[in-house]
């Protein structure tokens, strides 16, 4: 085909109509195939990874599987003893010590079994508990938000000589970013 | 002869040519969408920064010694990356003092780390390091945390029974069963009395000579009471002993009573617990036995 003939045939406007009719098909045909295409593959290939539970997770149990309020005698640790001198706040910073505080927080109470009365309660970076809380509580959705996670533990503590049956409630919240 | 349209081929052929332009661009777009997806390192830098730093935040709240061995091969490496000629993904690891660092190949090549923190113990130290390894072990010994690119681990972690005591008041007795070990007893006996010199009967450690290569620490199995300090104990000589020689067939197992020898049968009830120890005479000396029990006794009381 020459140059000539091409420019001829461009003003063919019946011909160019009739292959345009059937290549709207084809074309509307292959967007669709490309659209499934794009929604299959960001469907299926997972680049988001969400750790927010498995963080509440390690945190519940950095606290509750060590000896950061667990009660110790000659250096073994009794878990499941919540040792009264060791449920308070600066203890607890110590030994679970995020080098961003926003990275997690959470509110521990101790209620007694007998009366179901919480009678201790202490905190994992109380002042970022606070802004926290009230972020997650505020409805808010996306990256500034955060998730509060629950869990509870049956526990004996140890008050002075005395042991106690109790119940630990934790409320941890991960920031979602 | 019938002549041929040609105004007609003429348009058709602009068409298909045109069509066949549209699919050579839809094959590239395709292809750079699936290269883009496959080559995704900062996925994989994340996966590993978050995946090692929430283990080393078990690892620091873990009493007692531990060790992971952490496999980084790459898994996504298929047929699709071998035809896209994408390379095997390599990251350099740094463990800080509170946080993972991942880079793509190296810290020189890559602007742009992941990483994931994890939280600090006051009473646990973070030996920072790197890698560039894809298989690294993370351990816990005593109180500090760190990571190696060992292939293989081989920490040992013997029974964490309490058992403290007052050295000054133990006694410790050995035996040797065989002419050889015979040295070893005489040796073991003038560096124990630097550690115990009391009256109570403690501990009785026998010697015997291995027929084998290997070097066996046989613990007591069959008395409840005292399984768990032989344990202890056999566990603390086999590490001092594997410290000096890495490479050395070096295990604790529990006593085999089927291949009982007499005089060690009536002489280890008089004491609280009891060690047996077949030596490979030809590879372990006088001096690196007794200065492993002795250093075993004293991590042993405390």
């Amino acid at each position: 085909m020459t140059i000539k003939n091409i420019i001829r045939n461009k003003k063919n406007k019946r011909g160019q109509a009739q292959y345009m009719l059937e290549s709207a098909f084809r074309i509307g045909f292959l967007m669709i195939a490309l659209l499934a295409f794009f929604l299959l593959v960001n469907f299926y290939v997972i680049n988001r990874i969400d750790t927010n539970r498995l963080q509440s997770e390690m945190v519940a149990d950095r606290i509750m599987y060590s000896d950061t309020i667990m009660y110790e005698e000659n250096t073994r640790t009794y878990l499941g003893i919540v040792d009264l001198k060791k449920f308070d706040e600066d203890n607890i910073d110590k030994k679970v010590n995020y080098p961003i505080k926003k990275h997690a927080a959470a509110k521990l109470e101790l209620v007694d079994n007998v009366d179901g009365q919480v009678k201790y309660t202490t905190y994992l970076n109380k002042a970022q508990y606070d802004i926290l809380y009230t972020v997650a509580k505020s409805g808010a959705q996306g990256k500034g938000d955060a998730t509060i996670y629950t869990k509870q533990y049956p526990v004996t503590y140890l008050n002075g000589t005395s042991y106690k049956y109790g119940t630990i409630r934790m409320k941890i919240i991960i920031p979602n970013s | 002869m019938r002549r041929l349209n040609k105004r007609g081929m003429d348009d058709k052929l602009m068409f298909i040519i045109w069509e066949l332009v549209v699919v050579l661009m839809v094959i590239i777009v395709l292809t750079i969408s699936v290269k883009g997806i496959a080559n995704n390192t900062s996925y994989w830098k994340r996966y590993h920064s978050a995946d090692l730093a929430l283990m080393t935040d078990l690892i620091i709240a873990n009493q007692g010694d531990f060790s992971i061995n952490y496999d980084m091969k790459d898994i996504r490496h298929n047929f699709v990356t071998r035809a896209m000629r994408i390379d095997p993904l390599v990251f350099q690891i740094f463990l800080k003092e509170d946080a993972f660092f991942v880079y793509d190949q190296s810290i020189d090549k890559d602007r742009f780390p992941q990483s994931f923190i994890f939280s600090k113990d006051k009473d646990v130290t973070v030996s920072t390091s790197n890698t560039s390894n894809d298989y690294i072990v993370l351990y816990k010994e005593e109180d500090n945390v760190g990571m190696k690119d060992n292939y293989i681990s081989t920490i040992i972690s013997c029974p964490s029974e309490d058992t403290k005591g007052d050295l000054s008041t133990k006694r410790f007795e050995v035996m040797s069963l065989s002419d050889e070990t015979k040295t070893y007893g005489s040796y073991i006996t003038d560096r124990l009395q630097t550690v115990g010199k009391g009256y109570d009967d403690e501990a009785l450690f026998t010697l015997t000579t291995s027929t084998t290569d290997s070097t066996t620490i046989f613990y007591d199995s069959l008395n409840p009471l005292n399984q768990v300090r032989s344990e202890k104990m056999a566990c603390l000589i086999q590490r001092q002993l594997l410290q000096k020689f890495p490479d050395m067939k070096i295990t604790s197992k529990p006593y085999d009573m089927s291949a009982e020898i007499e005089p060690f049968a009536n002489q280890r009830n008089n004491y609280m617990y009891w060690v047996l120890i077949s030596v490979n005479t030809s590879q372990i000396t006088t001096t690196d036995l007794s200065d492993s029990i002795k250093n075993a006794i004293v991590e042993y009381y405390g």
